[in-house]
């Protein structure tokens, strides 16, 4: 076998109403930078980001969405074969927070059934000496078994924990298998337990995944 | 988290927004770099660089007028003109109201002054309602009836009213909101009015500085007097019975049925409050390319600036310079303005963007709504909640593929992508966000004109008979986004295994396209195409 694993792609889509700082979450994680004039995004934008992760490459693609309740029926296109779905709202804006409840409603009843799901309390640099309240989010994000985190994109506080996290949430285990009488390997997300993949007759199993890896079953 | 290390590899698709003022020298340089095009003597297109030299020049524009002011021709040399050429920069504030069906092609000047008249009042009507409804919010029904059968009936009762959140100086910016647009850099109207070229077509007798007084005073008494009754001003029907869209006459006089609509049963419904603050969080973030084709607007003083954002209500504009700030303000004004005139459609992202450039060049409030009204009447399709106009538009460009190119279309199908949905932002906010300024002005104008021949019933005989092979279309923007995929077909054949990489590559277009290539390219589309699309 190759020393180095072949590369994992990932989606991830930003969802969110308007203004709360969805396209300048991607930018300050994929570029650094921040504007206050970022431009209203109209239909999607999209950055990719690579990483590594436990020794595995990671290509992370980032789908970053228009806001307007308007352009709502566009989200299907986006999400549908969406690994992850980042939520996001303004954390001074409790209307914005509606409207990731009724993202993750759609999430629920629309997309992958193994669609990993973060919701991000933006812009908490409006917020004085932190002294935001997130209690009523943070008990919803754990009925729908989500995390919630608290960023800034123009301060950059909490960016990055919350792309890497909603990235290495899913466990993803490398098959070995044959295509067309050639070896092969892919990543697949870990949907069953482990067993399933034990049987299906692959030489080898790895797994990479949140914290831990298992090189061999 | 110790465990996770990045890559120093990491990287952006080139479609990653660089800083915008980077972005905006980078897409300057592209028009520098792409004016020499290669010389496509073969093919008839009226959009070859040869011809595109000769934009519709002050000269010419001059001379396209009969002693009456009428166009000769009933614009027919006109609109063949800009069909084929554009329009020079110095003339567009004078003939764009003529594109957008503003004027009717046919109009002398006695009518057209007339119509500027009316429909200047009407305008300030308007902007009147939305600082009512701004003030007075969605929930105080009561008093705002109050408001405009008492206090509104003439100016002195207005500023007695006026209360902390209305200063007197406030209400004055706001009555004379649209006198004060000509005269951004503090100077004196006069001058203004003799410097600027643009504003030559509101120098109408009965509009002299001593006029203007008059006209407000007269629309206060119009106001008292009616008290926002139905009637529909002669020039605003001229207006709505130009075009087609029959189901959603807007209507002047609704705003109950704009402040009520939050009880709509529709989920979707937003209420014109919801607007209202979009459209300020909207403004505050516009695209500033246009500073550097407007040196009257950019170099507005920060007093006048910010004594416009005041008169409409903008907060929020500290990271902004004051030409932004004086832009934005614009924006807010007339959108929202818009949003009462067009209930239906209200305010969606991206009409900013198409009316940016109309703010631009029309240094008038209410020239430029009125002109932006006139783009909104096919435009405002496409913003539709129940996206009937959207889904048209983009069935049509996925039958121009078809027809075109079976074999693109089949790998589209077999990348479930022959919707075209991967196209939407071009069709919403017309190639804005993928040419600079410049070009984006060239593309719609020409676009108008189709729209405009149209509009004024120049049939297909008139361009047969002026060796223009494509008739004038309602669509060339539809057959220039398909354009735009097709220039991409080998790519998007050979390398493209997924929707995912298609719609990459429409983002990465920004800045890659040349607006006169593009043109010469949906120009043959309608050429053997036209009669199968539509």
């Amino acid at each position: 076998m190759s020393s180095r694993p072949p590369n994992l792609t990932f989606k991830l889509v930003l969802l969110g109403d308007g203004r709360v700082g969805k396209t300048s979450l991607v930018l300050r994680y994929v570029n650094n930078v921040f504007s206050e004039k970022q431009e209203a995004t109209v239909q999607a934008f999209y950055l990719k980001k690579h990483l590594v992760i436990e020794g595995v490459p990671v290509t992370l693609s980032i789908w970053d969405t228009a806001g307007q309740e308007r352009f709502h029926a566009l989200g299907p296109i986006y999400y549908r074969d969406a690994d992850a779905a980042l939520l996001v709202y303004d954390i001074t804006d409790n209307d914005s927070f509606l409207r990731v409840r009724k993202w993750v409603k759609e999430l629920q009843q629309m997309a992958s059934k193994d669609i990993v799901m973060a919701i991000a309390a933006n812009k908490s640099d409006l917020v004085r000496s932190k002294k935001y309240d997130i209690q009523e989010a943070e008990s919803y994000a754990a009925t729908i078994g989500s995390k919630i985190f608290v960023t800034s994109a123009k301060s950059g506080t909490g960016v990055d924990e919350v792309f890497i996290d909603i990235t290495t949430h899913n466990r993803y285990v490398l098959l070995y298998t044959t295509h067309c009488g050639r070896p092969h390997t892919l990543w697949r997300p870990v949907k069953a337990s482990l067993e399933v993949y034990v049987s299906a007759s692959c030489s080898q199993i790895k797994m990479f995944g949140r914290i831990f890896v298992l090189p061999k079953i | 988290m110790s465990v996770l290390r990045r890559s120093h590899t990491s990287s952006s698709s080139p479609s990653s927004s660089s800083p915008k003022s980077s972005w905006i020298h980078l897409r300057s340089l592209l028009i520098v770099a792409s004016s020499p095009l290669p010389d496509r003597g073969s093919l008839r297109s009226p959009w070859s660089r040869r011809k595109r030299k000769h934009a519709l020049t002050r000269q010419q524009w001059n001379n396209l007028f009969m002693p009456d002011g009428k166009l000769r021709d009933g614009g027919v040399k006109f609109l063949k003109k800009v069909r084929r050429a554009g329009i020079d920069p110095s003339i567009r504030a004078e003939v764009w109201p003529f594109l957008l069906a503003v004027y009717d092609l046919k109009s002398s000047k006695a009518e057209r002054n007339a119509i500027r008249v009316q429909k200047r009042k009407e305008y300030e009507k308007l902007r009147r309602r939305c600082w009512r409804l701004l003030n007075h919010g969605n929930d105080d029904e009561i008093e705002f009836n109050e408001i405009i059968e008492t206090s509104y009936s003439d100016s002195p009762s207005l500023i007695q009213r006026c209360d902390s959140t209305c200063s007197e100086e406030v209400f004055s910016a706001r009555e004379s909101f649209s006198d004060e647009q000509r005269s951004p850099c503090n100077g004196t109207m006069e001058q203004v009015y003799e410097e600027t070229p643009a504003s030559s077509l509101v120098i109408m007798e009965g509009d002299d500085k001593s006029g203007i007084t008059h006209v407000d005073a007269s629309v206060d008494d119009s106001d008292s007097s009616d008290s926002e009754s139905t009637d529909e001003e002669p020039a605003s029907i001229l207006m709505l019975s130009s075009t087609g869209c029959s189901e959603a006459d807007p209507k002047l006089s609704e705003i109950d049925s704009v402040m009520g609509e939050t009880n709509r049963s529709d989920p979707k419904a937003e209420d014109f409050a919801t607007w209202q603050r979009i459209i300020r969080l909207d403004a505050v973030r516009a695209n500033a390319e246009w500073i550097y084709y407007s040196s009257v607007q950019a170099g507005v003083s920060e007093d006048e600036a910010f004594k416009f954002a005041n008169a409409v209500g903008l907060k929020d504009f500290d990271h902004l310079e004051p030409c932004q700030v004086y832009h934005a303000s614009r924006l807010v004004a007339v959108l929202e303005a818009y949003a009462l005139y067009d209930p239906e459609i209200g305010y969606c992202q991206g009409m900013s963007d198409l009316l940016s450039p109309i703010l631009a060049v029309m240094e008038d409030d209410h020239e430029a709504f009125w002109c932006f009204v006139g783009f909104m009447k096919k435009a405002r399709h496409n913003f539709r909640l129940d996206e009937v106009g959207i889904k048209r538009q983009l069935n049509i460009v996925s039958k121009i593929i078809k027809s075109k190119d079976s074999h693109l279309y089949r790998h589209l199908e077999k990348l479930q992508a022959e919707d075209c949905f991967f196209m939407y932002r071009m069709v919403v906010v017309m190639f804005r966000r993928e040419l600079t300024f410049e070009q984006t002005l060239c593309l719609w104008e020409v676009m108008w004109a189709d729209q405009a021949a149209i509009r004024a019933r120049i049939g297909n005989s008139v361009w047969a008979r002026i060796r223009l092979r494509a008739p004038p279309t309602d669509d060339l923007l539809l057959y220039a986004i398909a354009a735009s995929v097709l220039q991409r077909r080998k790519l998007i054949i050979e390398k493209y295994s997924s929707m995912d990489e298609i719609l990459r590559e429409c983002n990465s277009m920004a800045g890659q396209l040349d607006v006169w290539k593009l043109l010469d390219d949906a120009h043959h589309l309608v050429v053997t195409l036209h009669d199968k699309i539509e």
